[in-house]
C-alpha cells in the first residue's frame, strides 16, 4: 500500500543500464542464431550454449522483423546494503506481472491522489499503447489493419487474468491455440465469418508448447505448423522463439562480457557475482561457503529450485552438493546479498520487508522504451529474501519521481 | 468474432436460461408438494423423468421425497443437469472469454457460481429454507439476465447469447407441456380445470396472463394456446422461435448464402410449423408428435448453427 520511491537520478541510471543491456542481449540473440561470432571469438564458451536446453536449433537462421528478439523484457534488479543497483535476472521470454504494475498505480492514485500529483510521479499507463504500437510495427503484411492477437494457454494458467487484462487494454483478440490454424504456412484464426489471417502473435505460451510439430508433440496449447509460418516470415511472434538461451542463469554470468563485446562499453549496471558450478575452482569456493550462498537451478524460475544457504539445514546443503556434482551445468551459486528493504504496512504497523524491482522494457524498431516504474516485489515473510509471487511474495507500486 | 467466443456466449446464455427454467419449475412443484389435502403424496416421477437421466429404480427411490429431489436437482455434482453443474458450466464458459463480457456480467455469473458452490443445500433443507434457497437462486438468474440487458453491447455476441436463450426456451416449454399432458395421456379434450394447470402456468410465470386472457372454453386448449401460440407470452414456442428467427436474420448480410440458407430454412420450417398451427391441427396430428417435431427441428437448427459458426477444430 505504501509506494516504493525512486528518484529521477536513480531512475536515469537504471534506465540507461537496462537499455544498454537489452541492446547487447538482442545482438547476442541475433548472433547466436546466425553467425555465432561470439562463440567463435571465445567470449562465451561454446559448450555452455550447446548444453543450454533453451538453445533452440529449430530457429537457426530465421530472420525476424527488425532483428528484434526481445520485445518485452522484465529485468529484475536488487539494491545491496550500499544502495547500488545490481541486475539479478533477465526475463526475456514471457515476463509477467505488468498488469500488477498498472493496477497498483490505480490503487495508489485512489489512496494518495495529492501525493501522486505533488511528487510528479511519472505515469505508467501508456504501457499497453506502447506495446500495441510495437506489435503493429512488426506486421509482415502491409495492410492498414493487421490482425494482432494475444495467445494464452487458457483459463488454467496462473497469469490468465493478466492476459485478459492486456488483451482488453490493447483491444486485441485473446486467442487460445485451438482458435488458430496454419494453412499453407499462414496462420489463421477461426471466426464466425470463416478464417482470418493473423499477422502478429503476442504469445504467453512457452516455446516448448508453441508448435507440437517442432517442440513437444503432446502440447495441446500450441498451433501445429506455427514455426513454419514464422520461418517463412508470414507471422511475427513476440517475444521471439529461442530467447531462453539469453536468460539462462548460467549464460547470465556472461552478459557483462556481451556488452563489452557487442557495444564496446563498460556495463552500467553490474551483475550479482555468479559462480558457475562447472568451474572446479569456483565450485570449491562455493562448497566451502555454502551457508553464505544461494544455489539456483539454471532452468527454473518463480523461486523454484532455489536453496538459501543461510536457512537450509546441513542435510539439505550436503544433498545439494551431490546434486551439483551430478549435473554441474544445471546450477549456479551467488553470494546472498542483504537486499534492500522498504517499509510495508502489515498487521497495522510499519515493518521492513525485502524487495526487488522489475521494470518493464519495450523494444521496438524505434528504440527501447522503459516505462518509469515497474513492479516492486515484496517478500512478505519477515526476513525472507525470496520475493517471487509463487513463493508468497506480494507487490507494491513503484513511484519514479519527476526531475 | 472468434468461433470459440461465439460458442461460449451461446452456451453461457443457454445454461443460465436452463437453470432459470429448472428453478422455477422446482419452486412451483415444491410448493405444490406441500398441499397434502388431496390425500395422496405429490409424485416427482414426471419431473425426474423429463429433467434427469435417472432410471426407473432410482426415480422410485426418491419420487415421493421432495427434499431428496431438491438435493439431487440443485446440488448433486453427479447429476449432469443439477443447478450446480449447469451454473458451473455457465461460469466456465464465461471464464474463458472474460474480455468479451462486461465486468458486471462476469461478476454476476461468478458470484452466482460461488453461491452455488458454497451453498449447503442439505443444511438449508434441515432448516426448512427450501423456498428461500430456490428464490435466491432464481434472483441470481434474473440478476444476470438483467445485467446483460443493461450492460452488454448489441453486437454479434449479443445475438449469439439470445439464440442460446431462445433455443433453450423453445425446448424447455415443449418439455414442460409434455410433462403435464403426459399425466392426462395427451387427451386434449380432458376435463382438467385451472387448478390442475396452475402448477404448469406458475412454472413458466404465465399464470396471471392466463387468468387475464382465457376465461372460458376447454382449459387444456387454452394452455396449449398460451404456451405454444400466444405471441404476447415470452415463453411461448411461437414467441421464442420468432425471436430466434430475428436474431439469426442479423447475420444474413455477413454469411455466404450457401451457409446461411440451410440455417434459415431449418428455422423457417420450425417457425411456420408453429405459426400456422392451431388447436385443431395440433389435436389432429396429436400433441406428442407435434412436440417431438418442434424438438427435432430445434435440434437440427442448433446443429447447423454450431457447424456454421462454432466449429473450430
Amino acid at each position: 500500500m505504501i509506494p516504493r520511491v525512486i528518484t529521477a537520478a536513480e531512475w536515469q541510471h537504471v534506465e540507461a543500464g537496462i537499455r544498454q543491456r537489452l541492446k547487447a542481449l538482442n545482438m547476442f540473440l541475433h548472433d547466436i542464431y546466425h553467425e555465432q561470432a561470439i562463440l567463435k571469438d571465445g567470449i562465451v564458451p561454446r559448450d555452455l550454449i550447446a548444453t543450454c536446453p533453451h538453445f533452440t536449433r529449430e530457429v537457426m537462421g530465421i530472420d525476424v522483423p527488425h532483428q528484434l528478439y526481445v520485445h518485452i523484457a522484465g529485468v529484475d534488479l536488487i539494491r545491496d546494503g550500499n544502495g547500488g543497483f545490481f541486475i539479478l535476472e533477465d526475463n526475456l521470454r514471457t515476463p509477467s506481472g505488468v498488469s500488477y504494475m498498472l493496477e497498483n498505480r490505480e490503487v495508489t492514485k485512489r489512496l494518495f491522489p495529492e501525493m501522486v500529483a505533488e511528487s510528479k510521479v511519472q505515469g505508467v499507463s501508456q504501457y499497453p499503447i506502447l506495446l500495441y504500437n510495437i506489435l503493429l510495427s512488426l506486421t509482415p503484411r502491409p495492410v492498414s489493419k493487421p490482425t494482432i492477437v494475444l495467445l494464452t494457454p487458457g483459463i488454467y494458467n496462473s497469469a490468465y487474468y493478466e492476459h485478459t487484462f492486456l488483451a482488453r487494454s490493447m483491444g486485441i483478440e485473446l486467442v487460445e491455440g485451438r482458435d488458430l490454424v496454419v494453412d499453407n504456412a499462414k496462420v489463421y484464426m477461426k471466426t464466425i465469418r470463416g478464417l482470418r489471417q493473423v499477422d502478429v502473435i503476442y504469445r504467453r505460451v512457452d516455446d516448448e508448447f508453441l508448435d507440437p510439430l517442432e517442440f513437444r508433440p503432446d502440447s495441446v496449447l500450441g498451433v501445429p505448423g506455427l514455426v513454419t509460418a514464422y520461418r517463412k516470415g508470414n507471422v511475427a511472434i513476440v517475444n521471439a522463439i529461442g530467447n531462453g538461451v539469453a536468460d539462462d542463469k548460467a549464460v547470465y554470468a556472461y552478459v557483462p562480457d556481451m556488452i563489452q563485446y557487442y557495444l564496446n562499453e563498460a556495463p552500467i549496471l553490474p551483475n550479482v557475482p555468479t559462480y558457475r558450478m562447472e568451474n572446479v575452482d569456483e565450485r570449491e569456493l562455493v562448497f566451502q561457503n555454502m551457508e553464505r550462498m544461494v544455489v539456483k537451478k539454471t532452468n527454473e524460475s518463480g523461486g523454484y529450485g532455489m536453496i538459501m544457504g543461510d536457512k537450509a539445514t546441513s542435510e539439505v546443503l550436503e544433498a545439494a552438493k551431490l546434486d551439483i556434482l551430478a549435473d554441474p551445468r544445471s546450477y549456479i551459486a551467488q553470494p546472498i546479498i542483504p537486499i534492500s528493504t522498504v517499509p510495508c504496512y502489515l498487521d497495522g504497523q510499519l515493518q521492513a520487508r525485502h524487495v526487488d524491482l522489475r521494470p518493464y522494457a519495450l523494444c521496438g524498431p524505434n528504440g527501447i522504451e522503459i516505462v518509469p516504474g515497474g513492479l516492486t516485489r515484496v517478500a512478505l515473510r519477515e526476513g525472507s529474501l525470496v520475493v517471487n509471487s509463487s513463493q508468497g511474495g506480494g507487490s507494491k507500486d513503484t513511484w519514479v519521481l519527476g526531475a | 468474432m472468434l468461433s470459440r467466443i461465439a460458442d461460449s456466449l451461446f452456451w453461457l446464455s443457454r445454461y443460465v436460461e436452463r437453470a432459470d427454467g429448472l428453478l422455477r419449475m422446482l419452486r412451483v412443484n415444491f410448493i405444490t408438494s406441500l398441499d397434502k389435502t388431496s390425500g395422496t403424496d405429490f409424485n416427482w416421477r414426471p419431473v425426474l423423468t423429463i429433467f434427469t437421466t435417472l432410471n426407473n429404480e432410482e426415480i422410485d427411490r426418491i419420487a415421493n421425497d421432495a427434499n431428496a429431489v431438491l438435493q439431487f436437482m440443485i446440488a448433486d455434482p453427479k447429476n449432469e443437469n443439477s443447478i450446480r453443474v449447469i451454473v458451473t458450466r455457465a461460469r466456465e464458459n464465461a471464464r474463458g472469454m472474460q474480455d468479451h463480457l462486461t465486468k458486471e456480467a462476469w461478476e454476476s455469473i461468478n458470484e452466482f457460481y460461488h453461491l452455488v458452490q458454497s451453498m449447503d443445500v442439505a443444511q438449508a433443507i434441515r432448516e426448512d429454507r427450501q423456498i428461500t434457497v430456490l428464490s435466491d437462486l432464481i434472483h441470481r438468474c434474473a440478476h444476470f439476465i438483467g445485467v446483460l440487458t443493461v450492460t452488454m453491447p448489441r453486437n454479434h455476441g449479443w445475438h449469439f447469447m439470445n439464440m442460446g436463450k431462445y433455443i433453450e426456451r423453445t425446448v424447455q416449454t415443449a418439455d414442460l407441456l409434455d410433462l403435464k399432458f403426459r399425466d392426462l395421456s395427451y387427451d386434449l379434450n380432458n376435463p382438467a380445470d385451472v387448478p390442475y394447470w396452475r402448477n404448469l402456468l406458475l412454472s413458466v410465470a404465465g399464470y396471471e396472463l392466463y387468468l387475464k386472457t382465457y376465461r372460458t372454453g376447454v382449459q387444456s386448449h387454452n394452455v396449449i394456446d398460451l404456451l405454444v401460440l400466444n405471441m404476447q407470452f415470452p415463453r411461448s414456442v411461437l414467441y421464442s422461435t420468432s425471436r430466434l428467427y430475428d436474431e439469426l436474420d442479423t447475420f444474413k448480410p455477413e454469411i455466404p448464402a450457401a451457409q446461411f440458407s440451410p440455417m434459415e430454412k431449418a428455422l423457417g420450417r420450425l417457425k411456420s410449423r408453429v405459426e400456422f398451427s392451431d388447436i385443431s391441427s395440433i389435436s389432429t396430428m396429436g400433441l406428442p408428435a407435434f412436440l417431438s417435431d418442434i424438438r427435432n427441428d430445434t435440434l437440427r437448427f442448433s446443429n447447423l448453427l454450431s457447424q456454421v459458426f462454432f466449429a473450430y477444430v
